[in-house]
């Protein structure tokens, strides 16, 4: 029979004052803090960050969560870094959309304000050499996966058969413009196109209209055969897919899509539960309580006062939107103490049991 | 209105519920940034005071008998620091206040605090068992802590004609009477339960010990070198004062005069509402500044913890104000009085139950 030691009991004065002299450290993962902050467009901004550790390999197109505080309460929010690896600063490029909680955190951050930051994680990338175009199709903050990988191709100097489109709606919201003119200038293979939805084109290098079967032909590259990442919101993503896949050689898609935004239009009677710890799915009714549909699954998860009082059912909502069954508030952010017992579904949800 | 005072019951007791379900919903949808920075400068305090309570008993360590008052200081600063650690923050980290943060230092089933209870078990002996049943005889063992008879409702036994002492020990070694209160060591006692099965359950406990004791009798004292003996006796009795104040705040939540009990034939049909009133009727404050309010970790409110255990106990002497006027609008008793006066009540139930004694009534519902 084996008898170890409890964690020492030292470990919150630890935290604590270690924090204190090195306020970068964190035992809950890294920090970075902002060196410098420049206007990329009306509605963005681009923010050199400079972590504490140095982040783990990356490659162009991955993504970073931050992590921030706003009005006591800790948020996450994920974005494409746009600057190339190897260096120690990374840049994000962020749109501040209004009332959004990130906006809200920018505009009250002083200088040197520090963010939790994840390590780079998921991203698109080109994987056919042997494709004869290369086509990245953005729309709005989707541009930031594009830019990353127009950036990595100029530093190589392969920007020969490389097409951008990129949609925005007015003129004054689109970034990199300058930067991308500047390389159109240097690399004459490049090709560039901006598409206006709400604005009239003016410019060579402007169209109007939304991505459809008509603007097809005023993409900056031929799609047939070529290998297309596009980056975007969810209906944007979902159009290429339905126009290009079959005529290209290789389609890959990206969407960032609030919670909220996600959820069915009409309530709907059952969602996806994930289980994220023992890998499980299951189908689970909404509106009843969240640790009654496990039961009801068969399972038996730690649990007190069935009440919302003990928390002891507590576990982590890494995605998804719930409902606190008590007053019917709605939780769309992620959260690391979700009570199961007067907690519900709203849509699908993943949960760390 | 005492403890005779008729319990509600059907529509007025709903009526009362739903006024305190609103109370609770205007305070959660209220919490933001007043929180999250109180609940630091807590943490702070708690680190600080550690550390110049520590500090100041190395410095009188050499000459304690001539830097006896610095070595009274560091005392004082420590038991500050523990009383900090154990009632503001970690009992109400434990409960989850500070949840909504999604700040991990400061999540309720994570949080480590400098006591010997194990917080897996605290949840289960106090925010499961104590406060789901509150005040009901045979379920919160809180009653008297299976050791003392605090309320005619329960058995007398020849036992307990030794209570007062029995409290008396218990307010000294209160720590560990809190931590081994999940092991119910009654039951071994009594041969009720094996001894064997006792070193399994025992575990957690058994694995934070060495930690736990070693931290303030061997780590820290020997740190003072030669010396270790004026260290030793500081931290010793630091974790004393700790123990005695606790023992007298926790005491005073539930063992008032106007305190009462419940069976559990009363709660077996109880609604949201009849749960609230429960808290009400089994609870009861301290009055007192807002030093007494910091200092007993706000269970001087101790009827707004238990309605609310769960929001940021800092909102409790705001949210006393509106349980005040709710319970006097619907006729419930609110129990609250002085420290001397609730503690006077405490220490006569002790005496008087140590001897035969019976309800003088039965609360009914009106």
């Amino acid at each position: 029979m084996s008898f170890a030691l409890a964690p020492p009991p030292f470990r919150p004065a630890w935290d604590y004052w270690r924090g204190l002299l090195q306020p970068g450290w964190s035992p809950y993962g890294n920090t970075a803090r902002i060196v410098r902050r420049a206007a990329a467009a009306a509605d963005s901004e681009t923010l050199m960050l400079r972590p504490f550790r140095r982040l783990a390999e990356w490659q162009p197109g991955q993504h970073l969560t931050v992590g921030f505080e706003l009005d006591g309460r800790r948020f996450q929010r994920s974005f494409t870094l746009t600057s190339l690896p190897g260096e120690r600063d990374f840049a994000l490029t962020v749109r501040r959309r209004a009332g959004g909680r990130f906006a809200d955190w920018l505009a009250q951050a002083g200088a040197g304000a520090r963010l939790q930051i994840s390590d780079p994680w998921g991203g698109l990338a080109f994987e056919l050499p042997q494709a004869p175009r290369r086509l990245l199709l953005a729309a709005g903050s989707g541009i930031t996966a594009a830019m990353a990988q127009v950036r990595a191709a100029a530093a190589r100097g392969q920007l020969a058969g490389l097409g951008l489109a990129y949609w925005v709606r007015e003129r004054a919201q689109a970034c990199f413009i300058e930067e991308l003119h500047a390389l159109q200038a240097r690399f004459p293979e490049f090709r560039f196109r901006l598409f206006l939805t709400g604005d009239t084109p003016v410019a060579g290098h402007e169209a109007d209209g939304r991505l459809d079967a008509g603007t097809l032909a005023a993409l900056p590259a031929d799609p047939a055969g070529a290998e297309v990442l596009a980056c975007g919101p969810q209906g944007f993503v979902a159009r290429v897919e339905a126009l290009l896949r079959g005529a290209a050689a290789r389609v890959a898609t990206e969407s960032f899509t609030p919670p909220l935004l996600r959820l069915p239009e009409s309530p709907v009677a059952s969602v996806a539960l994930t289980l994220a710890r023992s890998g499980r799915t299951l189908s689970i009714p909404t509106g009843t309580p969240l640790l009654a549909a496990l039961e009801a699954a068969g399972l038996n998860p730690e649990h007190g006062c069935r009440a919302g009082l003990c928390g002891r059912c507590v576990c982590a909502k890494p995605e998804g939107v719930h409902v606190d069954l008590r007053d019917g508030s709605i939780h769309p952010e992620p959260s690391r103490a979700l009570k199961l017992c007067v907690s519900a579904a709203r849509g699908d949800l993943a949960i760390d049991l | 209105m005492n403890a005779a005072t008729p319990l509600l019951t059907g529509e007025r007791l709903e009526a009362f519920g739903a006024e305190l379900d609103a109370l609770r919903e205007r305070h959660v949808r209220d919490l933001g940034a007043a929180d999250a920075r109180y609940i630091r400068r807590v943490r702070h305090a708690v680190r600080w005071t550690e550390v110049i309570g520590r500090l100041a008993l190395y410095a009188a360590a050499p000459w304690p008998w001539l830097l006896w008052p610095l070595w009274a200081f560091g005392v004082l600063a420590l038991a500050v620091s523990k009383i900090l650690d154990n009632m503001e923050l970690g009992h109400n980290v434990i409960h989850g206040q500070y949840d909504w943060m999604n700040d991990p230092s400061l999540q309720g089933d994570r949080f480590q605090w400098d006591h010997l209870c194990p917080a897996e078990w605290w949840r289960i002996t106090h925010n499961h068992s104590h406060h789901q049943w509150t005040n009901v005889r045979g379920k919160d063992d809180d009653i008297g802590y299976g050791l003392l008879r605090i309320f005619p409702e329960q058995r007398w036994t020849p036992f307990a004609l030794g209570q007062p002492l029995y409290a008396a020990l218990l307010a000294v070694f209160y720590q560990t009477g809190i931590a081994v209160q999940h092991l119910k060591l009654g039951k071994y006692l009594k041969g009720q339960r094996p001894w064997r099965e006792f070193w399994m359950e025992a575990r957690p406990l058994l694995r934070k010990l060495p930690w736990q004791g070693g931290k303030d009798y061997l780590f820290f004292p020997l740190l003072a070198g030669p010396f270790f003996l004026p260290v030793l006796l500081g931290n010793a009795a630091a974790n004393l004062l700790r123990n005695l104040w606790t023992f007298v705040v926790i005491f005073c939540g539930h063992f008032t005069r106007d305190a009462i009990t419940f069976t559990p034939a009363q709660v077996r049909e109880e609604t949201r509402a009849g749960w609230y009133q429960r808290q009400v009727r089994g609870s009861s404050n301290i009055a007192g500044g807002r030093l007494m309010h910091l200092m007993t970790g706000n269970l001087s409110h101790q009827i707004e913890h238990h309605l609310f255990p769960d929001l940021p106990a800092r909102r409790y002497a705001a949210i006393a104000t509106e349980v005040r006027a709710i319970c006097a609008k619907h006729g419930v008793p609110y129990n609250t009085g002085s420290l001397p006066k609730q503690f006077g009540e405490v220490v006569w139930r002790i005496l008087r139950h140590a001897f035969p004694s019976r309800p003088r009534w039965v609360p009914k519902p009106a």
